[in-house]
C-alpha cells in the first residue's frame, strides 16, 4: 500500500488517509518523471478541442466525469472513451514508449 | 500474473483519477505491487497529467473551458480577466501582467446546434485559427473562450473577432454571431508583431 500510495491524487490519497491512517502513507513519495513544459503545451494545444477540454477539466481541477460530461454533452462513458484516446495522443507526441 | 498482464496508460489514468470499478480498481492495485513496469507507466501517466494541469492553470492555451473551471480557477486564487462583448459588438480588452487567465464570455443561443466551431479571425474576416467542435452547453447563454495569456501579454495593439460557426451534418457552414474584441497594448514590448523571416 506505501508504494501505491505514492501514485494518489490528492482526492485518493484522501480517501486512503481516511480509510488506513497516515501512517500508511509514505513520508518521502518517488521523484516524478520530468516534463517538457513547452512541447507539452503544443501537444495539448494539438488535441482535439474536445481531447482537449477532457483532459484540461480532468486534470485540473479534478472535476467528476459527470461534470465534464455535462459540459461536453456526452455521456460518461464518452468522457472515458476521449480522455483515453486524449492519453495516448499526448504520450506519441511527447515520445513517451513505455 | 504480474509477468503476463499490463495495464495501458489510459488504464492506469483512471486508476489513479479513481474512476474505475472497485473491482478493476482492485485487481491493477494488486498487480502495481509486483509489476515495476506498469509502476514505471503509472508515473509517466501521473507526470503527464500534473503537467497538463500545470500548463492549464498557468493559462497558455487557447480552447474552451467550463463555469466550474473558471470558479476551480477563481478559489485557487488565479487572477481571470473575462471580457463580455455583446452578440455582434464589440469590446475594448487588455491585459495586465498580474492576470493569470483571459476568458471572453461569448453571449449566444445555441440551441438546435449539432456542431459549432469557434473562428478567430482578422479584422479583414481572413481566419487566422480556428477551434472545431467545440463543446458548448446548449442551455446556456454563452460560451466561454479562453485566449492564451502567453499570446496576450505579447500581442500588439490589434483586433480580432471571433465568430461562432453553426456546422451542419453535411458540412455547411452557416455564421451564427461574431464579436470584436479590440486590443489595447499596456505591457512594455513592440507595436507590431515582429517579422523574423530572412
Amino acid at each position: 500500500m506505501m508504494v501505491l500510495n505514492q501514485h494518489r491524487s490528492t482526492r485518493r490519497r484522501g480517501q486512503l488517509l481516511e480509510q488506513f491512517g497516515v501512517e500508511m502513507l509514505s513520508p518521502s513519495p518517488a521523484p516524478r518523471p520530468r516534463v517538457d513544459y513547452e512541447r507539452l503545451t503544443k501537444c495539448v494545444q494539438r488535441l482535439k478541442e474536445r481531447e482537449r477540454a477532457v483532459v484540461t477539466h480532468s486534470f485540473y481541477g479534478e472535476e467528476e466525469g459527470a461534470d465534464i460530461a455535462r459540459f461536453l454533452g456526452v455521456s460518461e462513458a464518452n468522457v472515458r472513451v476521449i480522455r483515453h484516446r486524449a492519453i495516448h495522443l499526448l504520450r506519441d507526441c511527447m515520445g513517451v514508449t513505455r | 500474473m504480474s509477468g503476463e498482464i499490463h495495464f495501458d496508460a489510459g488504464t492506469l489514468t483512471e486508476y489513479w483519477l479513481g474512476t474505475l470499478p472497485k473491482p478493476e480498481e482492485e485487481l491493477i492495485e494488486e498487480h502495481l505491487f509486483a509489476c515495476d513496469e506498469c509502476s514505471a507507466r503509472l508515473d509517466e501517466a501521473i507526470a503527464l497529467a500534473q503537467g497538463v494541469s500545470q500548463i492549464a492553470r498557468g493559462g497558455a492555451l487557447m480552447t474552451v473551458v467550463s463555469e466550474s473551471f473558471l470558479k476551480d480557477a477563481a478559489d485557487e486564487g488565479l487572477r481571470v480577466r473575462q471580457y463580455s462583448p455583446p452578440a455582434g459588438g464589440s469590446v475594448a480588452c487588455t491585459v495586465t501582467a498580474e492576470d493569470d487567465l483571459l476568458v471572453g464570455r461569448l453571449a449566444a443561443s445555441l440551441l438546435g446546434a449539432k456542431q459549432v466551431d469557434l473562428s478567430l479571425c482578422a479584422p479583414t474576416g481572413e481566419e487566422q485559427f480556428r477551434l472545431r467542435d467545440i463543446p458548448f452547453d446548449a442551455s446556456a447563454d454563452s460560451v466561454l473562450w479562453q485566449q492564451s495569456i502567453t499570446f496576450a501579454k505579447a500581442a500588439p495593439t490589434s483586433t480580432m473577432v471571433a465568430r461562432l460557426i453553426q456546422v451542419d451534418e453535411a458540412g455547411v457552414e452557416k455564421l451564427l454571431v461574431e464579436y470584436t474584441f479590440n486590443h489595447t497594448r499596456t505591457l512594455p514590448g513592440p507595436g507590431a508583431w515582429t517579422d523574423l523571416t530572412p
